[in-house]
């Protein structure tokens, strides 16, 4: 009993293999990075040298038209879909290449612009996003308004063409070295909670603009306070209509927690680092190291394709909504039992910061900031709340 | 690459699940456990003219040849259902088989199949004929050259048996190019990963109701933010399972190089959202949660069963830790749907 006679199918089904053309696309990418990706690591993107290698790197991926591979051929892209974005971060975390010092203006401004932005503000932040010629930072947070966004202080007060901003922004990642920052303002004085917010751009060499940077775990300055004093920008730099930030907020961090910022490639390279770094010493280690180590490699896994699942409704039309909340609770804690076992596997020389032996320094640094990853793009627990109250639909209150 | 279902899986799997909703109520399913222990047949002959039974039978052969992919759909839907009947068995291991072996095998019939890995055949009285394996290979023989013995198990929708073979001249051994011992084995790895994903979202869903309508303090308990967490760990382990099972079911049905450790993940993921649902499920009922009659645990102890039989946990450890180390070299985000037959 077929439901649909043949000529009617929707012929399109699951179809779990990559097609010739998806195929030749990734041996075009291996190709190129194996020409362009730098030789020497670069220094970490937290000191200002190593933010500007960084910058240099970006423009470098540009030149190829790497910077975004789905944005519209106009801004730099090449307009693909999300299968083929999975393709290349695949290869790109393959080629051990360096981290995206603008993955806040990529990954999330970008996606943001795309949908809400207008033309001229299209033309004028995604070329010289993709350029590397600004540098994004987030500003959400504030010294209270952590979790609870909506308490947001921070006010932009329109006179004619321009706001002017005042209040503090801090935690802002990249912040200490970045060129401009994206943020929720309150922009109307009288209002309260989620409503009166605006999505306002800010360059940071505007004058008024403060940046304190913030030392993380590592002694580098990964974040930064954002002080605001009468900093006046241009009401271009809104994007969407003036009280309609909440709304667009909500979809950046949706970008964020998901598909955009945590592709699956990272956490299945570090799965298959983790291996090696049992096997090669798998003679001193205990049976549930084993255990542990080949747990953490089927989540990874499980997470990349739960992430091609995610693409491919995407694709078909769907949106992704509160879904984003399940993957960021997972790769999270992932991360942080892989770099746990790394740690039990070094055992004596896991406090070695300098110790070149099986990689510990690297290790070291991925341990540290496995302890953010709950936290940042909105605390587990939170994601637990949205995941009980907006997909299992549990009373609020 | 496409995850999506395309309208017609999704149809027809729809049109199963209003078929079991509507059908296979706790009651009945409570009936099956007091009444006897034999399926019913009127209902196996419903879903036999409604053309589950045979939908990945080969059309040559009176069925609709559907892909694995579709069939791990149905029967997570069967899983959910709780349905006693084996009607996750005839898709997953008897049908692959008929197909086969389709001038040997009576194929109008319930086959039950026996292997190591579920030694004890699911309604074996309800067959004509078992297939099992000595040594690894194959048999068939007919019911009323065994002797049989009913055993019990911990599910009283699962109607399980011992069997003895007088003699191995009463079997016929199959003649195969492929191994088919590891070929089952795999097909029961997916099918129990699939019913274990429909259970653990049938679970889910009780607590869901159940802790938006019983209130304590005054309102309900599923206000509470620790009953709230402990079933948002439960989504996430169920979100995390669908994928690994479709991708299990498509790299059985293309013969890829690779299926049976994915068919090994997919089962590793599915008894750990099956455990935590069940778990966490069941803290989220109380005291009426630990109570036979409660329905929940008519899902909860299916889960029990399928978690141990075809593939235990230790067993699909055991087989990816062993692929792993077999194949280092080939590890990593580019690989996650290599075939090595390519
Ligand atoms: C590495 C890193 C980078 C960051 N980058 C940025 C950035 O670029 N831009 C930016 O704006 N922000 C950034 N942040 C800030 C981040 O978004 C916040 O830290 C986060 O939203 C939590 O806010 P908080 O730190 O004030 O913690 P709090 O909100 O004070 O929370 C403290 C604890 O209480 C819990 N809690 C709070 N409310 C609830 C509740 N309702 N239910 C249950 N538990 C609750 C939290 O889960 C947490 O465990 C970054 C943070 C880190 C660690």
């Amino acid at each position: 009993m077929l439901l649909l006679k043949k000529e009617t199918q929707n012929l399109i089904k699951m179809k779990i293999e990559f097609t010739e053309s998806q195929n030749q696309f990734r041996s075009e990418i291996r190709d190129w990075f194996s020409k362009n990706v730098p030789s020497k690591p670069l220094a970490s993107f937290d000191t200002k040298e190593g933010f500007e290698e960084h910058r240099e790197w970006e423009k470098t991926l540009n030149q190829g038209n790497w910077s975004m591979v789905t944005w519209p051929t106009e801004y730099g892209g090449r307009a693909l879909n999300l299968i083929e974005w999975l393709i290349f971060e695949e290869e790109y975390y393959r080629a051990n290449a360096p981290a995206r010092v603008n993955q806040n203006g990529v990954f999330l401004l970008g996606p943001t612009l795309m949908e809400y932005g207008t033309d001229d503000q299209k033309s004028k932040f995604l070329s010289a996003m993709a350029e590397g010629d600004h540098i994004w930072s987030q500003g959400w947070s504030e010294p209270n308004a952590g979790s609870d966004m909506a308490a947001i202080r921070a006010t932009a007060v329109r006179n004619n063409d321009t706001f002017i901003i005042n209040g503090q922004k801090t935690w802002s990642s990249r912040a200490a070295f970045a060129d401009w920052t994206f943020g929720l303002f309150r922009s109307d004085p009288e209002s309260e909670r989620h409503r009166g917010l605006s999505f306002i751009l800010v360059p940071l060499d505007q004058k008024g603009v403060t940046v304190r940077p913030i030392p993380q775990l590592d002694g580098e300055p990964g974040f930064a306070e954002i002080y605001f004093d009468n900093v006046e920008v241009d009401a271009s730099c809104m994007i969407g209509d003036e009280g309609q930030g909440w709304e667009i907020a909500m979809a950046t961090a949706g970008f964020e927690r998901g598909l955009m910022l945590r592709s699956p490639a990272r956490f299945q390279e570090t799965a298959s680092r983790l291996l090696k770094l049992y096997f090669d010493n798998q003679d001193v280690l205990s049976p549930s190291i084993a255990s542990r180590v080949t747990h953490c490699w089927m989540q990874a896994e499980a997470y990349a394709l739960n992430i091609y699942q995610c693409a491919s409704k995407v694709m078909a039309g769907d949106k992704i909504g509160s879904e984003s909340s399940l993957s960021k609770v997972y790769w999270s804690n992932l991360d942080h039992e892989m770099h746990q076992i790394a740690m039990d596997i070094l055992g004596i020389s896991s406090e070695l910061k300098n110790e070149y032996l099986n990689n510990a320094a690297s290790w070291i640094k991925g341990y540290m900031f496995s302890y953010s990853g709950p936290i940042y793009a909105g605390t587990n627990e939170i994601q637990k709340n949205i995941i009980s109250e907006r997909l299992l639909g549990m009373p609020r209150k | 690459m496409n995850f999506n279902f395309s309208d017609d899986q999704a149809l027809f799997s729809e049109s199963l699940q209003k078929y079991l909703s509507d059908n296979v109520t706790t009651k009945s399913i409570r009936e099956f456990w007091t009444d006897n222990s034999h399926f019913l047949s009127s209902r196996w002959k419903e879903l036999e003219e409604l053309g589950f039974i045979t939908a990945n039978i080969d059309e040559s052969n009176g069925g609709m040849s559907l892909d694995l992919i579709t069939i791990a759909l149905l029967v997570e839907k069967i899983g959910y259902s709780g349905m006693p009947e084996p009607i996750a068995e005839q898709l997953f291991l008897a049908n692959p088989l008929i197909n086969e072996f389709s001038s040997q095998i009576n194929h109008n019939e319930y086959l039950a199949v026996a292997h190591d890995l579920a030694p004890h055949p699911n309604f074996l009285e309800d067959s004509k004929q078992l297939i099992f394996f000595q040594d690894q290979n194959p048999y068939l023989i007919d019911i009323e050259k065994l002797k049989i013995r009913s055993l019990e198990s911990n599910d009283p929708s699962r109607s399980i048996y011992d069997f003895e073979a007088n003699n191995l001249d009463d079997a016929t051994k199959l003649e195969s190019k492929k191994n088919l011992y590891e070929q089952v084995q795999n097909y029961g790895m997916v099918m129990s990963s699939a019913l274990l994903l429909g259970l653990s979202k049938r679970i889910i869903d009780s607590a869901k109701l159940y802790t938006c309508d019983r209130e304590q303090f005054g309102k309900p308990i599923g206000s509470f933010q620790a009953v709230k967490h402990m079933l948002a760990d439960v989504a996430i382990e169920i979100e995390f399972t669908n994928a690994l099972v479709y991708r299990a079911a498509s790299s059985i049905q293309k013969n890829c190089s690779n299926a049976t450790m994915h068919a090994a993940q997919a089962k590793f993921q599915s008894i750990k959202a099956c455990e935590i649902a069940s778990k966490n499920g069941l803290q989220a009922h109380g005291a009426m949660g630990y109570t036979w009659e409660m329905d929940l645990h008519i899902f909860i102890r299916k889960g029990w069963s399928y978690k141990g039989i075809w593939g235990s946990r230790p067993f699909v450890e055991n087989l990816v830790f062993n692929n792993l180390k077999k194949d280092l070299p080939k590890l990593g985000a580019t690989y996650t749907f290599m075939d090595n037959n390519d």
